[in-house]
């Protein structure tokens, strides 16, 4: 069971820039199965759980309300329009002994549409000036299950959005692949 | 809140502005903010057959366990998988 960290910096190279903030939801962080796992290995769809969230703000400081959650989703077939950096996977590991990520990873997502939001798992609404973290108990952690696109929802999204505030967000995620 | 499923804070300008604990369903996997000296009618429930805390939107829908759905979900796309859908 391997730890990774995931963030919407594009510090490590990949991804899309970070996008600004409007009404409706955009996607900072997204893990989850989809056909890209398949084609890694045959069948190699694995659980995984969302276990830390970091969030917060970069934009000019200012008071307003920003809104953020986690929702179950059924990830797209093209990870590149989601901001897939799967390729970059060996770089999200906290300890470099383990394996990379086999799951998608995707951040910063270009097109909304490439992902089905299904249902909301966890929700904070903060002011912008603040950050946030929530940490889970062994056992309580948000897990996404082993199925490929057929699946109901395959994968979580990280999202973010503000009527008021058009900076960007951040989002780092702790994930454990199973 | 004893035996809490998670710790959540938020950071302001000047510091540590807000603690709580969490709880995540164990039917939906949701996560529920717990406030301090909130009303435990407000917080769901305990479901009696998987002794796991669960949210107000999953009391009386019965006991589906979420590891069960996960188990459910996984069956049935090992199944369409294997007949090429």
């Amino acid at each position: 069971m391997a730890n990774f960290s995931v963030t919407n910096s594009t510090a490590i190279g990949g991804g899309n820039v970070q996008a600004a903030m409007a009404a409706t939801y955009k996607t900072l962080v997204l893990v989850g199965n989809s056909t890209t796992s398949l084609a890694t290995i045959t069948g190699m769809l694995r659980r995984g759980k969302l276990y830390d969230i970091l969030i917060g703000t970069n934009g000019t400081p200012a008071d307003n309300f920003v809104e953020f959650d986690v929702c179950r989703a059924t990830m797209g077939t093209s990870s590149t329009l989601a901001g897939g950096i799967s390729s970059l996977s060996s770089n999200f590991g906290l300890d470099p002994a383990d394996n990379q990520f086999s799951s998608l990873i995707g951040t910063n997502s270009s097109i909304e549409t490439a992902t089905t939001a299904l249902t909301e798992t966890w929700y904070v609404g903060i002011n912008q000036r603040a950050s946030y973290r929530w940490v889970a108990a062994p056992g309580s952690e948000i897990i996404y299950p082993a199925v490929s696109s057929l699946g109901p929802a395959n994968g979580l999204l990280v999202r973010a959005r503000s009527a008021a505030y058009t900076g960007t967000a951040t989002a780092t995620t702790l994930v454990q692949e199973q | 809140m004893f035996r809490p499923g998670g710790y959540a804070f938020t950071f302001s300008p000047d510091g540590v502005q807000k603690e709580m604990d969490t709880a995540t369903c164990g039917h939906c996997n949701s996560v529920l903010h717990i406030k301090p000296f909130m009303d435990p009618a407000d917080m769901g429930g305990l479901c009696k057959q998987c002794m796991k805390f669960i949210c107000p939107k999953c009391v009386d829908l019965g006991c589906t366990p979420f590891e069960k759905k996960l188990d459910q979900w996984e069956a049935r796309d090992r199944a369409l998988r294997s007949y090429g859908i």
